[in-house]
């Protein structure tokens, strides 16, 4: 058999294979690469997840206190029960919170991103006068924790007379949402093509009408991204709506949060991590239905 | 009904940049076409007759109407933008009602309107798909359709075929004369590609530096270029422009130029005299001979139809186009002439046509 080929074709063939294998090794280091990369991202979703996940945990749990909690009451057990939620939602006025908590981020919500929609359109397409030093106090208003401005603001509405009231909330909350979206839409306007907006008057629109029905639409996934940003704030707010707030029948959630979950003597962390998945609920419904944009949104707000 | 015309019409942006003391006039139904290189004007030019842009001289008038300080929405103008601007969240069908729902026209006329001018285009297969889902040239025709749809006493068009690839371009430049015969409308087109200019237009003006700096027809551009910066640009390979001087002596005109001297008839110059020029010559009146300028053979260019054969001459470059090789091989000697029947001088100065097809240009500026 071997004497069949000659030298130099012997060479040749062991050539061949080496190729072969140089090749194979290749294609097993590529899947190498692939198991790897797939190892690492696993270990990153587990690090995300696992705060959502001990929080479930822990509201399906009913011990009284953090020391008679052991590690094995991480993992699922037969003690878990549902009392936690129960409580909240049969002994505590639970659905007047959510009522609460839903007129004022609602109504926040739409006024701040109104505002923002028309100011950014003004700020990316109009000459207002003094534009740029607008831009920048945007700017550094962003830069100050709301939290700084509970105690002043807490005076100013005690003179108006809008502490314990709607109205009280409903002004700071959507003057924050203002802040954030109005520098979002106006860089997410200033990259849409002029010409958009110029065949819209082309085509018979006035200035004003251009703007409105051809860029607002436009900018749909910012204006979602806003809104969700502007829902969010309020819906967890506490530093403000705690100190405005001292009447139980205006109580939101974050302030039922903290009334229920306070025991006589520890904290009651079953319930409050059950009244973190209540509320949870709705954040995840909007992050469910409006991901497309969000995703998008996202991405942009880096490039802020 | 849409004539047009435009009355020393100024738009200064500072820096010698805008547009400076445009006049003419758009006849009734014509296919007019500003031509010029980027920078020149011609968009800001058409975005001032759109309404885009306010003039801050000047006049403008359609089917005598003075329009000057009318809003986009007041003056029934349509306009196709370069990037088509067709609105991303409507259907094609939406986009091409748009306008009629604007005028508040009835549902069912919509329909009718949009029906007829999407089969006109080619395009009522498409109707309930967005402008993200069709092709480039598909997007196109939806453009014009919205343009179209409501009858515009005038047609606007800023490079509508420079998104276009170079086959789908020459296919959509047929395909908008016959569009334009027969709507019938008038229309304003500006591009930079004079071959756009030369088979599309009925009258075109070439701009420069914001001015208009010649407006005829398409072949008279190119036959009788009003100066150097027009022969130059129209034209592709451009213009060949040789330095040269006119010579008078000995009851002889000679033309010298790169130490060659040509005979030149019927050019008004006195006895004795000289005067700087310009020799212009289309490539395809370049000519090789058994004497003239020597030449040395760089690249040829073979396209098919005709051959470019590009030639060196110290630091010049003289192009020649035929429609066969000329048998030379690259680096060959030779020796080039222009066609004395062709040949173009322009003045050293100013730039001015001077001399044309073996006479004088009439109102030819004189010596400098």
């Amino acid at each position: 058999m071997e004497n069949k080929y000659s030298k130099k074709e012997k060479v040749q063939r062991r050539e061949e294979v080496d190729v072969f294998r140089m090749n194979n090794y290749y294609k097993n280091i590529r899947t190498l690469k692939k198991i790897a990369s797939h190892l690492v991202l696993i270990l990153f979703a587990l690090f995300a997840v696992f705060p959502i996940y001990y929080v479930v945990i822990t509201s399906l749990n009913s011990i009284g206190s953090l020391s008679a909690s052991s590690l094995a009451d991480l993992l699922p057990n037969t003690k878990m029960t549902l009392v936690n939620y129960s409580q909240i939602i049969f002994q505590h006025p639970f659905f007047i919170w959510l009522r609460n908590t839903l007129i004022l981020t609602v109504a926040s919500t739409f006024i701040g991103v109104m505002l923002s929609i028309t100011s950014g359109l003004a700020m990316s397409r109009l000459n207002v006068p003094a534009k740029r030093m607008l831009l920048y106090m945007l700017l550094i208003l962003s830069l100050f924790p709301f939290t700084m401005m509970v105690i002043p603001f807490y005076f100013m509405f005690s003179n108006f007379h809008l502490l314990n009231t709607y109205l009280g909330l409903i002004i700071p909350y959507s003057a924050g949402a203002v802040i954030y979206s109005t520098y979002l839409i106006k860089n997410y306007v200033d990259g849409l093509p002029t010409s958009y907006e110029e065949a819209a008057q082309m085509d018979g629109l006035s200035k004003a009408g251009a703007l409105f029905r051809i860029l607002v639409p436009m900018a749909r996934p910012v204006i979602v991204f806003a809104a969700v940003l502007a829902f969010m704030g309020p819906y967890t707010d506490y530093a403000l709506a705690g100190q405005f707030i001292s009447s139980p029948s205006l109580y939101t959630l974050a302030i039922g949060m903290y009334y229920v979950s306070q025991g006589s003597i520890t904290m009651n962390y079953g319930t409050y991590a059950a009244f973190s998945v209540l509320m949870g609920i709705p954040i995840f419904i909007l992050f469910f239905v409006f991901q497309k944009y969000l995703v998008s949104g996202f991405s942009l707000s880096m490039y802020k | 009904m849409g004539s047009l015309s435009l009355q020393n019409i100024g738009r200064n942006f500072g820096k010698n940049k805008g547009v400076f003391d445009v006049n003419f006039e758009v006849e009734n139904g014509e296919f007019f076409v500003i031509l010029g290189p980027s920078g020149c004007g011609k968009t800001t030019t058409l975005r001032i007759i759109a309404g885009l842009e306010t003039a801050d001289t000047g006049h403008m008038f359609l089917d005598d109407r003075e329009i000057t300080n009318f809003p986009p929405r007041m003056r029934n103008i349509a306009m196709v933008f370069q990037n088509y601007a067709l609105y991303p969240f409507m259907t094609v069908k939406q986009n091409i009602q748009f306008p009629l729902k604007i005028m508040k026209m009835s549902k069912a006329d919509q329909d009718a309107k949009a029906e007829e001018v999407a089969k006109m285009l080619g395009i009522d297969d498409l109707m309930e798909r967005k402008p993200g889902e069709i092709s480039g040239g598909q997007r196109q025709r939806v453009a014009l359709g919205r343009a179209l749809v409501r009858e515009p006493a005038l047609f606007l068009m800023d490079e509508p075929l420079s998104n276009l690839d170079a086959k789908l371009r020459t296919q959509m430049r047929v395909e908008l004369k016959r569009l334009q015969r027969e709507f019938n409308t008038t229309t304003v087109y500006v591009t930079h590609d004079q071959v756009e200019a030369t088979t599309l237009a009925d009258r075109a003006c070439i701009m420069n530096g914001g001015r208009v700096v010649q407006l005829e027809g398409p072949l008279e551009l190119y036959n009788s270029p009003a100066d150097t910066f027009v022969a130059t640009f129209v034209g592709d390979p451009p213009m060949n422009m040789i330095p040269a001087k006119v010579k008078a002596a000995n009851n002889e005109v000679m033309l010298e130029v790169l130490g060659q001297l040509i005979p030149l008839k019927n050019f008004t110059i006195e006895e004795g005299q000289e005067r700087e020029v310009k020799l212009g010559v289309r490539p395809e009146d370049t000519l090789v001979g058994d004497q003239g300028i020597e030449a040395n053979l760089a690249v040829i260019q073979n396209v098919g139809k005709s051959v470019y054969e590009y030639f060196k001459v110290g630091d010049l470059t003289i192009v020649k186009q035929d429609t066969k090789n000329s048998g030379l091989v690259i680096g060959q000697n030779c020796y080039l002439f222009p066609d004395p029947a062709k040949l173009m001088l322009f003045d050293e100065a100013s730039g001015k046509l001077i001399y044309k097809g073996g006479k004088m240009v009439k109102n030819a500026p004189t010596t400098a």
